[in-house]
């Protein structure tokens, strides 16, 4: 197994630039997730690592190899498609081995290996079956096994679960991460799937546009978005966004003013250079406390009022469809056994250390949170 | 219920003439007198069994067919493989190679007779300028290379034809076989060979068949280039001769009957012998 380093790769395609300088390295036996939504470039950043496309500029290194100008074949790298890619006129066995049988393995050799790659993914009594007679997620399987036989020193995954249905690809899920436990590989895993990219990854790249907007640990950068996008992109339902303004209040410390009435305490009384500051407060739906309306003027430095839109009840959990001050929507995620209705008056309210607040360019302002 | 009127139309068109033939193929009919024809039994299918003239147009025929779905085949995977590629001004070429297929056949046998003419034709001029001649050659007239003129004809004007076919069955085989054959490290020859050739077998397969019914069949072409001459008369210039320039409805007829019969076991040969050869490529 191996890194994989990137260097200021880039990539365009004509007058289009796909990728723009990305530098990072994905350790050795570690799953890393890169996630983004479609057009973004993902794909293309895991082709080039591949070798699928070529890389406009910078240098691709996997392990201490520098790879840029080697053939996919080459990379020791083994890749798994959204659309398997078996090949459909093969049996599974033969999908698994040609690769080996025209490198010159022998074939007791080839047979061996496939077998173990077979039991390994639980599709050894399928081998003499052709793609078209099995289910989705045996090829899918039968795809990882081709990859698994390469023993390469990366496996790349491209939205390998997309096409499964909902229950299959919780499964598949799994198998992944513990086939990638099992055998301590070094993964790079494309997907668009925030849920896939939270459970399997150790470390996430979000990207957007060709660049990575942040990487990290799946809960660092759930806790600690740098900017809105990230903060938006993950977490379902995504983060809330309200429009407000810093206000100095002199001894009375900083506030932000969100319109309409509604208030937030903030305990920075230092931070006084970002008063009169025009900022986006975002807060996560299970971070929002939403009570009955009460004027009992305690309000834990938040106070907000809100109108009960919707309510969807999901058993483990209810999701309030509020609408605030200014006709701004939020969903806020309560317990299943609320007894708030459609049509009431609520107050919003969450402690102050887990809202995110953003500029209005959208990165996140560091002193706070 | 709701068949019976396509059975109807199938009838008047399809049925009543091939019942005709047949009666006539059995009969001592001649044009012109067919009401007056008389049942003969087998005598005309004996007559044909002993015509060496037919026998050469059936041997003319199968040699037209055989040489000419084989380059055509061979030319149109080549062309449909240069197509496939990406390139700038691929869709311009893609109409271009079309063009001898939008041709009538006439024109284009036509055309190709006085390009092949042995005094005035651009052939012979094109050889001679190149010093690959010293006289000029009568390509029509020669009986070794009538047929490889015809041929060639053929060729030129129905590769087009199977390109575009092979081409829409490359197109349908996704490209990322062909990335995880490059992840796979296999050397394009091979993925030739290996993938693309057994994806494409099915549409190959019907494209042939396609080809080689039209070229047992084959009449204008032929007829236009060198009118009645034996060297290259093929079984259908055969029976229009006998039935037309000889007035022999009967023998004519018979001739007809046993084209049809030799062309539905061609077709169905072949598919069986295709069916083996997936069965066999299912196996492996």
């Amino acid at each position: 197994m191996a890194q994989v380093r990137l260097e200021g790769v880039a990539k365009r395609f004509g007058p289009v630039s796909a990728l723009a300088d990305i530098t990072e390295t994905m350790a050795d036996g570690e799953l890393t997730v890169i996630l983004g939504p479609s057009g973004c470039g993902k794909s293309t950043l895991l082709r080039v690592i591949a070798g699928l496309d070529e890389a406009t500029a910078g240098r691709i290194f996997i392990g201490d190899r520098d790879v840029t100008d080697l053939p996919p074949a080459k990379r020791d790298i083994a890749m798994v498609f959204q659309s398997y890619a078996l090949y459909p006129h093969m049996t599974v066995f033969d999908n698994m081995a040609f690769g080996l049988k025209l490198a010159g393995r022998s074939r007791a050799a080839v047979r061996a290996k496939v077998e173990e790659a077979a039991k390994l993914l639980r599709i050894d009594g399928l081998l003499d079956r052709k793609p078209r007679a099995l289910s989705g997620g045996q090829r899918q399987r039968v795809a990882m096994g081709r990859a698994l036989v390469r023993e390469p020193q990366v496996f790349l995954f491209d939205e390998p679960l997309s096409n499964l249905d909902a229950a299959l690809r919780v499964e598949m899920r799994f198998e992944i991460a513990a086939l990638q436990k099992q055998l301590g590989a070094t993964m790079v895993y494309v997907t668009h799937d925030q849920v896939e990219a939270m459970t399997l990854a150790d470390r996430i790249l979000v990207m957007r546009d060709g660049r990575v907007e942040q990487s990290g640990a799946p809960l660092d950068i759930y806790r600690r978005p740098v900017n809105r996008f990230v903060a938006g992109f993950l977490g379902t339902p995504g983060m809330n966004f309200i429009d407000g303004r810093i206000v100095d209040r002199g001894e009375n410390g900083l506030g932000i003013a969100l319109g309409d009435g509604g208030w937030i305490d903030l305990p920075l009384a230092a931070e006084t250079r970002l008063a009169g500051e025009v900022i986006q407060v975002g807060g996560r739906p299970e971070d929002l406390m939403v009570e009955k309306e009460r004027d009992d003027g305690k309000h834990g430095g938040v106070r907000l009022s809100a109108e009960v839109l919707l309510v969807e009840r999901l058993g483990a959990e209810t999701h309030l469809h509020l609408s605030v001050a200014g006709g701004r929507r939020i969903i806020a995620r309560v317990g299943g056994e609320t007894s708030l209705r459609q049509g009431e008056t609520v107050r919003v309210s969450a402690s102050v250390d887990v809202l995110h607040l953003f500029d209005v360019s959208g990165d996140r302002i560091a002193p706070v949170g | 219920m709701y068949l019976a009127p396509t059975l109807l139309v199938l009838a008047v068109v399809g049925g009543w003439p091939l019942a005709r033939t047949i009666w006539f193929s059995l009969s001592d009919a001649y044009l012109g007198r067919a009401a007056e024809a008389s049942f003969i039994g087998l005598d005309n299918y004996l007559l044909l069994a002993g015509d060496g003239e037919w026998w050469g147009a059936v041997w003319n025929t199968v040699v037209f067919a055989a040489c000419s779905v084989t380059l055509e085949t061979v030319l149109g995977i080549g062309i449909a493989l240069v197509l496939n590629a990406r390139f700038t001004g691929r869709g311009l070429v893609r109409a271009a190679v079309l063009v001898p297929w939008a041709i009538p056949l006439v024109v284009s046998a036509k055309m190709w007779a006085w390009m092949f003419n042995d005094l005035y034709g651009v052939i012979n001029a094109g050889l001679a300028g190149l010093g690959l001649i010293d006289g000029p050659v009568a390509w029509l007239a020669d009986p070794d290379l009538a047929m490889a003129a015809v041929v060639m004809t053929d060729v030129w004007k129905t590769t087009p034809f199977m390109a575009i076919l092979v081409l829409a069955g490359l197109q349908m085989i996704p490209d990322d076989i062909y990335e995880a054959a490059r992840v796979d490290g296999v050397h394009p020859v091979k993925v030739f060979f290996r993938i693309t050739l057994p994806l494409v077998w099915p549409v190959l397969l019907v494209a042939v068949i396609f080809r080689t019914l039209d070229a047992l069949r084959v009449f204008d072409l032929i007829y236009v280039m060198t009118s009645n001459s034996r060297d290259t008369a093929s079984m259908s210039v055969f029976a229009r001769q006998q039935m037309v320039n000889f007035g022999d409805l009967g023998y004519g007829s018979a001739a007809s009957v046993l084209i049809v019969l030799i062309v539905g076991l061609v077709t169905v040969l072949w598919l069986m012998a295709g069916r083996v050869r997936l069965g066999a490529e299912g196996g492996r």
